[in-house]
C-alpha cells in the first residue's frame, strides 16, 4: 500500500534496512497468524465432515489425533439416516419462505427506500428515524405482541406467520436509501422536464437501475430468513412447516448424542449455503461493509 | 447510528407537492409492517406487561383490551420482576456476555484487519474464511460446537492431550463461575454473586460467538482501514514515527467511528443472543446460561408466568438497551460528525 | 352439561349433517355405483397428537389408530406427533385453537391445563358408554381428576426401577440388585474398586430425585396441603445420599460421561446401574441387544420402599368442534383393545389393571416394576408443578457442579415450590395402586 510505496522511495538508509527487516518480520507474522485463524475457522468444518462419515461406535469411543481428520471406517449411514427425517421438506420451506421475503423486502425496501432518498414529504425525517432505531430492538421485545397479533390474524401455523411479519425491515430501507442516494438525479431531472410522474420515474428509470442494489438486498433477506429461528420456533408447531434452522434443531434435540447424524445433517445444510456464499462472496461482504461504514 | 444521514436537506424540487402525496404512497407499503408489526408492537409489548395473560388463557388477546379488568394488574409484574432472583441472575448472564463478547471480539476483528489489510497474498481468501462462520445457520454452528464441546469431543481430547484434565463437569454442563472457581484455587470462598463471573456453560457459548462475529468485525474494520488515505502515514514515516507509533496515533484514532459502529452492533448482537442458547443449552445448567432474551421466551412460551410478566422483562430489555444506546453516543458524540 | 343434552346435540348434529349431505352423496352413489361405498360415508376427521420417541413406537401407535379406523368406519384418524418440546408447543397450539382433538398430557403438567379449562370433561361421555372410574388404577385416573370432573383416561404408566448390567455386577461378585441405600452405595464402591470408574449414573434431575426423597419419609406437601415442606432434615439425609454418589465419585452423570441420559449410559457400556422406567427397554432392544441385564425395584430407603409413577392420559381440547368423535377415540385408546396393543410394545404398562396378567405374560421380567405400583407415588404437584421442576432442576444442576450444598439446594428448592405452585388448589400426592 501506500506506506511501502513511500519507503521504496526513499534511499535505503540504516535505519530503513532495519524498517525492511522489520518489515518482512511482519510480513511473516501476517501469514502465520492469518493461516492460523483460518484454520481455526474451518477445522470445526472439518471435524463435522469427518464424524459424519464414521460409524456410531467409532463416534462413542475415546478420540485420537488420527480420527480427528480420518474415519477408520467410512460409511453413509449417518446420511441415510437423515434423509429418512423430512429435510427435503424443510428444504423446500426454507427455500420458499426465503423467497417470499425476497420479494416483499425488495418491494417494500426500494419503494420507501426510494422516498427517503429522493422525496420532501411531512413527517419524512422523524418517521425515519423511527425505522432505523428499530435496528437495535432485539427480535425478543416485540415477540410476544407478534405472536398475539398473529394469533388473531389466524396466521400462526401457517407459512403466513413465517412471512407477512417480516415484509419489511429497517436495515433493508436503509441499504436501498444509501444506493438511491448514489445514483445520479440527472436521469430523473431529465424525465421530469418530459412531465413524468415520481411513479413513472420509478418504473422507468429508477427500477432498471436499481439491479446491483437489489441484489445486496436479496443476499441480505435470502440469509436473515434462511438463519431466522426464534419466530419459525415461537409461531410454528406442525412439523409439515418446519423450516431448516427449526427441523434441524428439533431433530438435535430427538438425537441428542448420535454425532455422526448430527454432523451429516450439519454438512448437508452447510454445503448450499456454502456454495452460494462462494458465489456471491463479494456481495455478502461488500453488503456488511457498507453498512459498516455508512451506518 | 446514522443519525446524521437524517438531517433534512434543503429542497429545491419544483415536483415538491406532488412528493407530499407520493412519498407517502412510496413508503406506505413498508409502513403498514412497521405500525403492526415493530411499532403497534412495541406499544402492545407495554399494554400487556400491564396484565396477567398467559398462553393458557381462554379467549382471544383482544379481551385485554375489551375487558381490561378482568386481567390488568398494573405494575405488579415490574415489581415482581425487579424482586426476583432469576430476573437479576438473567441481568448478570447478559451483562457478562456482553462484557466478554463485545470486547474479544472488536480486539480480534481489530488484529485481523490490520494484518490481512498488508500486502499479502490470497487477502480474499482469508477474508472470505474468516466471514463464513457468520454466513453459516446458527443452529448449525450450535450443533457442531455442542459435539467439540462434549465429554468426548475434540476440546477436551486437545486439553487431555496437553496434560490438563477434563473438567468435571464438562463445559456446557457446568454452570460454576470462573472467578470464583479461580478464587476458589486461592482459597477464598464465598464470593459475591455479582463477582463470580460468567460460568464455564456461558463461556463456552460466549467462545462460540467470538468465533462467529470476529470475521463480521474484521470485514467492517478492513473497509475502514481502506478508508485512512495513505498519505497521512507517509507524512508520519517522514517524521520518523515507529510502526507502533502510527497505528495509536494514526490508525486507531482514525477508526474511532468504525469502533463505535462495531461496538454497538456488537452490543445489539450479545443482547439478542437465543439461537445458541436454545440449542446448546436452553438455559441451563442451573440457569447461568439464561440471558434476558432467553428469559423472556421462557416465562413466556415454556411453562412460565405468562405473556404478561415475559413483555414486562421485554419492556425492561428495551429500557435497557436504549439507556445503553444513548451513553454510548454521549460517549461517541464527536465520531458522529463524519 | 348433562348426558341426556349432550346426547340430544349429537342427534341433532348427525341429523343436520345427514341432510346436508343427502343430495350430493346421492348423487355420487347414483353415478359411481358400489365402487366408493366406502368413503361415501360421512366422515368425522379427528386430529390427535402427542410426542413419539422412536420409529418403533410411532409405527405400533399408528397400528393402533388403523385398527381403530377399522372398527370406525365413520372416523378418520390424522395422526400428528410433535418430534420434540411438547409442552412448549402444546401451549402455543392451545393458544391458537389449532391443537388436536386429542392429546398426550403428562401427569405433572395435567393441573395446569385443567385449572385453565382447556380440556373437555369426560364424565358424562364415560358413563354413556359405560366407562367406570374404577376400571383405572385410581392414583392414576386421580391425575386427570379436577374439582369432582376427569378430564383425561391415563393411558399407560410406569414406575421407576433398578436397571442393572449382570455380568459387571457378577463380576464384583454381587449377585442380586442393591435392596437398600446402603447396598447401593456398597456396590457403587465396588464396582469403582474394580473399575476405577463411577458405574452407577444419576442425573441431576428431581424426576428421579424425588423417588429417593419420599423413601427418607420427606414430602413436598403437609398432610392436608396447605404448606410446602420439601425442606426438612429428611429431605436432608436424601438429597445427601443422592448427591453424595456423585460427590464421592461412586456415581457419574449422563453429561460427564457422554451419554445422553442414564439408560444411554447403560446402553453404550458409560455405566451399570441406573434407575430408569419401562421406556428403558425398547431403548435398548435398539441400541445394545446384546446386553444382559436385570431389573429390581428401587433400593429402599429409611422409611422404605417408594418409586414415582409416571402418568400420561388422553384427553380431549375443551374447543373441539368433535367432541363425541374425540370421546369414540379417547374410549378405544384407553379401552381394553387399544390399551393392551398399545402397552404390548413394552414402553410402559397398562394403566387398567385388569390387563396387568396379560402384560406380564409377555414380559415376565418386569415383575417388579409391576409390584412397586403399591407403593408408587404419582408424578404431580399441582398447578404450576412443571414450573417447578424446571426450577427444582436447575438447584440440583448447581449442587451437582459443586456451586451449592445441600442446605441451599433444599432451601432454594423449598422457595421454588412456594412461588411456583398454587397451594390452595393442590390434591396430595396420591398412591397409585
Amino acid at each position: 500500500m501506500a506506506v511501502a510505496t513511500g519507503e521504496l522511495a526513499r534511499p535505503r538508509t540504516g535505519a530503513a534496512a532495519r524498517k525492511g527487516r522489520m518489515d518482512t518480520a511482519l510480513q511473516i507474522l501476517a501469514y502465520v497468524v492469518l493461516t492460523l485463524v483460518a484454520l481455526l475457522m474451518f477445522f470445526p468444518f472439518i471435524f463435522s465432515v469427518t464424524t459424519s462419515l464414521k460409524t456410531q461406535a467409532e463416534a462413542n469411543r475415546l478420540l485420537s489425533l488420527r480420527g480427528l481428520f480420518w474415519p477408520e471406517q467410512i460409511t453413509f449411514d449417518a446420511y441415510r439416516k437423515v434423509f429418512e427425517a423430512d429435510i427435503e421438506r424443510w428444504f423446500f420451506n426454507s427455500a420458499f419462505v426465503a423467497a417470499i421475503w425476497i420479494i416483499g423486502r425488495a418491494f417494500t425496501a426500494t419503494t420507501a427506500g426510494y422516498a427517503f432518498a429522493r422525496m420532501q414529504f411531512p413527517g419524512k425525517n422523524i418517521l425515519f428515524l423511527m425505522v432505523l432505531s428499530t435496528m437495535m430492538i432485539p427480535g425478543m421485545v416485540t415477540i410476544v405482541p407478534k405472536f398475539l397479533i398473529l394469533n388473531e390474524l389466524k396466521l400462526i401455523n401457517t407459512y403466513g406467520a413465517l412471512t407477512l411479519p417480516f415484509l419489511a425491515d429497517a436495515f433493508g430501507i436503509f441499504l436501498m436509501k444509501q444506493f438511491f442516494e448514489s445514483i445520479p438525479t440527472e436521469l430523473e431531472e431529465a424525465a421530469r422536464v418530459d412531465g413524468a410522474s415520481r411513479y413513472r420515474m420509478f418504473g422507468e428509470i429508477i427500477l432498471p437501475n436499481a439491479m446491483p442494489g437489489l441484489i445486496a438486498l436479496s443476499i441480505f433477506s435470502f440469509q436473515a430468513s434462511w438463519n431466522a429461528f426464534l419466530e419459525p420456533l415461537i409461531f410454528i408447531s406442525k412439523p409439515a412447516l418446519y423450516t431448516l434452522p427449526l427441523g434441524l434443531a428439533y431433530f438435535r434435540q430427538s438425537n441428542y448424542t448420535e454425532w455422526p447424524t448430527m454432523m451429516a445433517i450439519a454438512v448437508i445444510t452447510t454445503v448450499p449455503i456454502a456454495i452460494f456464499y462462494l458465489i456471491f462472496q463479494r456481495w455478502f461482504v461488500e453488503g456488511q461493509v457498507s453498512s459498516g461504514i455508512k451506518g | 447510528m446514522a443519525v446524521a444521514l437524517a438531517r433534512p436537506r434543503p429542497s429545491r424540487n419544483p415536483i415538491v407537492a406532488e412528493d407530499r402525496r407520493a412519498g407517502w404512497v412510496f413508503i406506505l407499503p413498508a409502513m403498514a409492517i412497521f405500525i403492526v408489526f415493530v411499532f403497534g408492537a412495541i406499544l402492545f409489548s407495554f399494554y400487556v406487561s400491564l396484565h396477567n395473560y398467559s398462553l393458557l388463557s381462554r379467549g382471544g388477546a383482544w379481551q385485554i383490551f375489551v375487558h381490561p379488568g378482568r386481567t390488568w394488574v398494573g405494575l405488579d409484574n415490574y415489581r415482581d420482576i425487579l424482586s426476583s432472583d432469576d430476573f437479576w441472575l438473567a441481568f448478570r448472564n447478559t451483562a457478562w456476555y456482553a462484557l466478554g463478547v463485545v470486547p474479544a471480539q472488536t480486539f480480534f476483528g481489530l488484529v485481523l484487519a490490520v494484518l490481512a489489510n498488508r500486502k499479502i497474498r490470497g487477502r480474499t481468501f482469508f477474508r472470505t474464511a474468516f466471514y463464513f462462520p457468520a454466513i453459516s445457520s446458527s443452529v448449525v454452528i450450535s450443533i457442531i460446537f455442542l459435539w467439540m464441546y462434549s465429554a468426548r469431543g475434540p476440546i477436551n481430547y486437545v486439553l487431555r492431550e496437553l496434560g490438563f484434565p477434563t473438567p468435571r463437569p464438562v463445559w456446557l454442563a457446568n454452570p460454576n463461575g470462573i472467578f470464583a472457581m479461580l478464587l476458589h484455587e486461592l482459597g477464598i470462598e464465598h464470593v459475591s454473586v455479582w463477582l463470580e463471573g460468567p460460568s464455564v456453560a456461558l463461556l463456552s457459548i460466549m467462545m462460540l460467538n467470538v468465533w462467529t462475529t470476529t470475521g463480521t468485525m474484521m470485514v467492517i474494520y478492513l473497509a475502514g482501514l481502506q478508508n485512512i488515505p495513505g498519505d497521512v502515514y507517509e507524512a508520519a514515516a517522514i517524521d520518523g514515527a515507529t510502526r507502533f507509533q502510527m497505528f495509536r496515533d494514526i490508525t486507531i484514532p482514525m477508526l474511532r467511528p468504525v469502533t463505535a459502529f462495531v461496538v454497538t452492533v456488537g452490543l445489539i448482537g450479545t443482547f439478542q443472543v437465543f439461537d445458541q442458547i436454545w440449542v446448546m443449552s436452553e438455559g441451563g445448567p442451573a440457569k447461568k446460561t439464561t440471558t434476558i432474551a432467553y428469559l423472556v421466551y421462557v416465562e413466556g412460551f415454556r411453562q412460565g408466568r405468562g405473556f404478561g410478566y415475559a413483555s414486562a422483562i421485554a419492556v425492561i430489555l428495551f429500557l435497557i438497551i436504549l439507556a445503553l444506546y444513548f451513553m454510548q453516543r454521549r460517549l461517541t458524540a464527536q465520531d458522529y460528525q463524519m | 352439561m348433562s348426558a341426556k343434552e349432550s346426547s340430544g346435540l349429537l342427534n341433532r348434529k348427525v341429523s343436520k349433517r345427514a341432510r346436508a349431505l343427502a343430495i350430493p352423496t346421492g348423487l355420487v352413489m347414483a353415478s359411481v355405483g358400489p365402487f366408493i361405498k366406502r368413503t361415501a360415508f360421512a366422515q368425522t376427521t379427528v386430529r390427535v397428537t402427542g410426542w413419539t420417541s422412536s420409529g418403533a413406537e410411532y409405527d405400533l401407535f399408528s397400528e393402533v389408530l388403523q385398527d381403530f379406523e377399522a372398527a370406525h368406519p365413520d372416523i378418520k384418524i390424522s395422526y400428528e406427533p410433535v418430534p420434540s418440546d411438547y409442552p412448549t408447543k402444546l401451549q402455543t397450539d392451545i393458544a391458537a385453537g389449532t391443537v388436536a382433538d386429542v392429546f398426550y398430557v403428562d401427569s405433572m403438567f395435567a393441573p395446569d391445563l385443567m385449572a385453565a379449562g382447556q380440556l373437555l370433561p369426560l364424565d358424562d361421555f364415560m358413563s354413556q358408554s359405560g366407562v367406570s372410574v374404577d376400571d383405572f388404577y385410581p392414583g392414576l385416573i386421580a391425575s386427570f381428576q379436577w374439582q369432582g370432573q376427569t378430564y383425561g383416561l391415563p393411558k399407560d404408566w410406569s414406575p421407576l426401577g433398578t436397571v442393572y448390567n449382570q455380568q459387571s455386577l457378577s463380576d464384583v461378585g454381587i449377585t442380586a440388585a442393591p435392596a437398600t441405600w446402603d447396598d447401593l452405595r456398597a456396590a457403587g464402591q465396588a464396582l469403582l474398586d474394580a473399575t476405577g470408574e463411577p458405574r452407577i449414573m444419576i442425573a441431576a434431575d428431581p424426576a428421579r430425585y424425588l423417588a429417593f426423597h419420599y423413601a427418607a419419609g420427606a414430602e413436598v406437601f403437609s398432610a392436608d396441603g396447605s404448606q410446602i415442606v420439601i425442606n426438612s432434615p429428611q429431605a436432608e439425609q436424601a438429597l445427601e445420599f443422592y448427591y453424595g454418589l456423585y460427590r464421592d465419585g461412586i456415581a457419574t452423570t449422563p453429561a460427564d460421561a457422554g451419554a445422553q441420559w442414564p439408560g444411554d449410559g447403560l446402553a453404550k457400556g458409560l455405566s451399570d446401574i441406573v434407575f430408569e422406567g419401562n421406556w428403558l427397554f425398547p431403548f435398548l432392544q435398539d441400541s445394545a441387544p446384546d446386553l444382559q441385564y436385570g431389573v429390581a425395584e428401587l433400593p429402599a430407603g429409611p422409611a422404605g420402599k417408594v418409586t414415582l409413577a409416571f402418568t400420561v392420559s388422553f384427553s380431549a381440547f375443551a374447543g373441539t368442534k368433535v367432541p363425541e368423535a374425540a370421546w369414540t377415540v379417547i374410549n378405544y385408546l384407553t379401552g381394553p383393545e387399544g390399551m393392551l396393543k398399545w402397552t404390548s410394545l413394552g414402553l410402559a404398562m397398562p394403566a387398567r389393571p385388569g390387563l396387568a396378567e396379560q402384560w406380564l405374560q409377555q414380559y415376565p421380567e418386569r415383575e417388579p416394576y409391576l409390584n412397586s405400583g403399591e407403593y408408587a407415588r404419582g408424578w404431580q404437584l399441582g398447578v404450576g408443578g412443571q414450573a417447578f421442576y424446571n426450577d427444582a432442576a436447575a438447584e440440583m444442576q448447581a449442587l451437582f457442579a459443586g456451586s451449592q450444598d445441600v442446605p441451599t439446594t433444599l432451601q432454594r428448592m423449598q422457595e421454588a415450590a412456594e412461588q411456583r405452585i398454587r397451594l390452595q388448589a393442590t390434591p396430595v400426592a396420591t398412591p397409585t395402586a
